[in-house]
């Protein structure tokens, strides 16, 4: 008999998108929390501390989820063949999530480079 | 052959007496006594259906005021309640508990179990939802209705300009028919991921449980931020705390980002289980399995978060920053993608398959037309520029219309149609349906597509009356003809499903020749659903095993006996669906039906303001929820339990991951929202609200609040070590962990000691809102710290008792994982308690 996987799996439906959220509410916090310290005028190289705060955050999210989709990527090739079958469903729907979850996270994030000021 | 079968179903009969007596509901009086899922899914369904009648009537109010300038029916007043009323009537009291009523009734047929995980919690929610939803109505008919809209925007809800009792009806009572609602998505994520039939692996779980799945989900984090609103606002009605009052540090924008954290996702709410009906009604109808499985499971968990990330877009108006505004459409751009792909895969199921156009299949094409029409004006409303032009007219009453009523109410008709032989055992004789069809489409387009053009034309919404010879006068004349086809339409309807129930022939087994768990059941159904549980190999266990309804009711499947007179139903692995537990459910009682009379008391209480009644009844709801406990647990290790076909699992009070311990982790993660929404809302007040920083912070030295934290993390702490020390033990009664639980109670009864000294020494918490959130965060914590205490009391009261070995250890760790979250959040409120004077403070 394959060993079955823990419940604990079904997290991995959902990691992608939880750290989607959690860019989403960051970035929307930084933003505001910037504006109020006055970080919009503050420079940091050719952008405003506000911005590079932002773009770090955004970063930072965008390269958890790449790695997280990577690991899945691995994961997926090891469980292949000794999986049952809740397993390698989880497997194939949560890669595909975490990949949405990335392309979401980028998209999301793209205002950060196009808007002119931060905080009008 | 007969003779053989004689016996055989001598026996069936004999199981089928036996599990009745056991599963049973009383008659008479005794019906106020039901737990059972398909008896309370059923109420469920027909009181939403009332509050739809309700709402429906409201609705042909506003139509006849409105078909002709100057409408002499009703004045602005009546009107303000009657459009309010229709619109909280239908979002909260129609469209919500009708899901949740469908879901009761359906999801342990469609998943091989006998029941939902906590029957009487099913119970309980219904009764909540009743008296909520009355207040709301006898309101209404005490011309005291709530006036202010339903999104209920401060200032116009707070004190000065609402100062009666309607804004008081509005938060109280649908925060009374909210606890259902969570009660419902606790139940519905339990039962979904922990009583499967075996070999229901996930990836065979039939699409409506996905659907329903996410939808629980959704609910746990969205209602949370409307609850908290509604807290909020009630307190700053009742006790002054200006959380949203800008002359004092508070800000109306914090109720509409609570409100909208809650509203958009509302929307999904209702839409997913529409599109789970689709799902699982349009296959049947296309003769075909529905193309994309996997990917329309994706679909519905990445539209199930990424409908969270577009509350703004309600508030494109407010002047909220570009940039924040920026990831707000990124994210209701996105949303449309997984919405696209289950469209696209109905369609490619319906071309690839052999479609009839049986009633059900004819109520799912109205929804395809409309619910499309509603997605292509919401791309319209979704450009910024044209939202500004729109915003607040009929335009936007019209789309809404459409997606709600094309998403959920269509789907619904046809889910309707398709499981009413289910549910009454009979197939309708006259064609009645179809014209009921064709007079609710024609009249829905009629109505509603006409107001499009009435708000393109400037009329604004929520407005009781209108010149002549503004060009208004004809659509809006055209729009009550229509709603009263419509109206025509939908008595058409009862009258049919009435004659249905009444005249209807005996339905054939299966009539849809459908594929699904729920048609192995007897129609209509058994009390305990199947007299024995079935084993699912496939997406289509009835597809693929023909003789699988005879051989439930024989007795061949798992647990096809009655053991002890318990009500018995499977647990199993969340992903694997391998048998791991034996649930016992608990059976008929008052006890839900006194707790919701006792949750009454307290809503009453602060309704009418007696403040001393909301304590009591508060006590009252507590000692009635200890006496649930009374007849769960029990004296003696049982170990492994026969559960048919060679089988063995042991009982849920002895098992790893029973109901219960998981219903507690899916309700703090809804108590977590609620937390974080406080906490993000004591941090934008700080950064967005004009009148910062307060006059006066707390100025208490650091440790205070650290004493109060190390009160909640030495519990937590004991909390789990009685766990640890419990599970070492042998048989012997008090095994060393008595000491703990009373420690964890002491350190809890410790916290809730300095927290009530913080509080009470924050100045000013009706002087400034900066005072009223400290004081929100300190009480968030001291509630949970003095129900902590009563957990480990009630633990330690159960080890005393006898109720607990090592194996059966449920009361400690569920006390463990309360503890635990206490100790979390609360040391999270201290933290921003005694960080917040500092940050303010120029
Ligand atoms: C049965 C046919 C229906 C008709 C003829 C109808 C008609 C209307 C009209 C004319 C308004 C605008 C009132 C105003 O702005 O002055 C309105 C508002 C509204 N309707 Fe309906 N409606 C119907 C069904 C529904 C359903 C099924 C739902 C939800 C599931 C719904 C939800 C709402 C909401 C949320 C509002 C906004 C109320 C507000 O402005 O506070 N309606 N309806
Ligand atoms: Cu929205």
């Amino acid at each position: 008999m394959s060993e079955t996987a823990r419940p604990g799996k079904l997290l991995l439906l959902v990691t992608g998108f939880l750290l989607w959220s959690s860019a989403f509410v960051v970035l929307y916090g930084v933003q505001g929390l910037g504006c109020r310290l006055g970080w919009d005028d503050v420079g940091l190289g050719p952008v405003s501390l506000n911005r590079g705060a932002l773009l770090a955050v955004w970063a930072l999210h965008v390269g958890l989820i790449a790695a997280m989709a990577a690991i899945q990527v691995r994961r997926r090739s090891a469980d292949r063949g000794a999986a049952d079958r809740g397993t390698a469903f989880i497997d194939r729907a949560g890669l595909a999530l975490t990949f949405c979850a990335l392309v979401a996270t980028i998209w999301t994030g793209i205002p950060i480079l196009t808007a002119g000021s931060t905080c009008s | 052959m007969s003779a053989a079968g004689a016996p055989s179903s001598d026996l069936a009969m004999r199981l089928h007496r036996d599990l009745d007596r056991i599963w049973g509901t009383p008659p008479g009086v005794g019906r106020l006594s039901a737990v059972n899922h398909t008896i309370v899914g059923r109420r469920f369904i027909i009181a939403a259906f009332v509050f739809f009648t309700i709402g429906g009537l409201l609705a042909m109010l506003i139509r006849a005021q409105l078909a002709t300038p100057h409408g002499a029916f009703v004045g602005p007043e009546l009107y303000n309640q009657i459009f309010t009323m229709h619109g909280s009537v239908m979002m909260f009291l129609f469209a919500i508990p009708m899901f949740e009523g469908v879901a009761i009734y359906m999801l342990p047929k469609l998943l091989g179990a006998r029941d939902l995980a906590f029957p009487r919690l099913t119970a309980y929610g219904f009764w909540c939802y009743i008296f909520g939803g009355s207040i709301l109505v006898v309101a209404m008919l005490l011309g005291v209705a709530p006036d202010g809209g339903w999104f209920m925007y401060t200032p116009l809800s707070s004190n000065a300009y609402s100062p009666g009792i309607n804004a008081d009806v509005w938060l109280l009572g649908i925060t009374f028919v909210e606890i259902s609602a969570i009660c419902a998505a606790v139940e519905i994520t339990v039962t979904i991921l922990k009583m499967r039939a075996p070999g229901m692996t996930i990836d065979r779980m039939p699409l409506f449980a996905w659907y329903i799945l996410v939808t629980a989900g959704m609910m746990l984090a969205g209602f949370p931020p409307l609850i908290l609103g509604s807290i909020l606002l009630e307190a700053e009605r009742a006790f002054d705390l200006p959380f949203f009052d800008p002359t004092r540090g508070g800000d109306p924008l914090l109720w509409q980002h609570l409100f909208w954290l809650f509203g958009h996702p509302e929307v999904y709410i209702i839409f997913l289980p529409g599109a789970g009906m689709v799902s699982t009604i349009l296959p049947v109808m296309a003769r075909r399995e529905i193309v994309g499985y996997t990917w329309i499971v994706v679909s519905v968990v990445a539209v199930g978060f990424l409908s969270f990330g577009l509350w703004v877009h309600h508030m494109f108006t407010t002047g909220i920053p570009h940039l924040a505004l920026g990831f707000f459409s990124a994210a209701s751009t996105l949303v449309a993608i997984p919405t696209g792909v289950q469209i696209f895969s109905w369609l490619a199921t319906l071309i690839d398959g052999r479609p009839q156009l049986k009633l059900p299949m004819l109520y799912l094409f109205g929804f395809f037309v409309v619910f499309v029409a509603g997605g292509l004006t919401g791309v319209m409303v979704a450009v910024v520029p044209f939202d500004w032009q729109v915003h607040d007219t009929h335009f936007v009453v019209a789309h809404m219309h459409y997606v709600l009523v094309g998403g959920f109410v269509f789907p619904l008709l046809a889910a309707a149609y398709y499981w009413l032989p289910h549910v009454s055992g009979k197939v309708a004789r006259y064609p009645l349906g179809h014209v009921a069809f064709w007079l609710i489409f024609i009249g829905f387009n009629v109505t509603f597509f006409i107001m499009h053009l009435t708000g393109l034309l400037g009329m604004p919404r929520r407005v009781f009356s209108y010149e002549p010879g503004w060009g208004w006068d004809l659509p809006n004349l055209i729009s009550s003809f229509g709603g009263f086809l419509m109206t025509m339409g939908f008595a058409l309807f009862v009258v049919d499903v009435l004659l249905h129930v009444r005249f209807g022939r005996t339905a054939p087994r299966n009539p849809w020749g459908a594929s699904t768990l729920e048609w192995a059941t007897a129609t209509p159904p058994a009390s305990y659903n199947f007299a024995s549980l079935p084993t699912v190999s496939g997406r289509h266990p009835l597809g693929d095993a023909p003789e699988l309804p005879s051989d439930l009711a024989g007795g061949r499947g798992y647990l096809g006996f009655a053991r002890e007179g318990r009500q018995e139903t499977l647990g199993t692995h969340m992903t694997a669906a391998t048998p791991d537990q034996v649930i016992v459910l608990p059976g008929p009682t008052y006890l839900p039906l006194y707790t919701a009379l006792a949750t009454g008391v307290v809503f009453l209480g602060l309704l009418f303001k007696v403040y001393w009644l909301a304590p009591v009844g508060a006590a009252l709801m507590l000692a009635l929820f200890m006496l649930w406990t009374r007849d769960t647990g029990q004296f003696q290790d049982r170990g492994p339990l026969p559960i048919g076909r060679g089988a063995s699992a042991p009982a849920h009070s002895e098992a790893a991951g029973p109901p219960s311990w998981w219903a507690m982790v899916f309700t703090l993660v809804a108590d977590g929202v609620l937390f974080s929404s406080l906490a993000f809302g004591a941090l934008f007040l700080w950064v967005s609200a004009p009148g910062w920083p307060p006059p006066q912070v707390l100025e208490a030295p650091w440790w205070k609040p650290a004493l109060a934290g190390a009160g909640l993390v030495a519990a937590a702490l004991a909390g789990r070590r009685a766990v640890a020390v419990n599970g070492k033990a042998d048989a012997s009664r008090s095994a060393g962990r008595d000491p703990w639980l009373l420690l964890a109670a002491a350190g809890h009864a410790f916290a809730l000691v300095w927290l009530v000294l913080l509080a009470l020494g924050t100045p000013g918490p009706t002087l400034h809102a900066y005072g009223a959130v400290t004081v929100a965060l300190l009480s968030y914590a001291g509630f949970h710290a003095a129900l902590g205490c009563v957990f480990a009391l009630f633990g330690l009261w159960r080890s005393r008792a006898g109720y607990i070995s090592a194996a059966r250890s449920l009361d400690l760790r569920i006390g463990a994982l309360w503890h635990g979250y206490t100790a979390v959040t609360g040391a999270a409120a201290l933290l921003l308690v005694a960080t917040l004077p500092r940050l303010v403070m120029p």
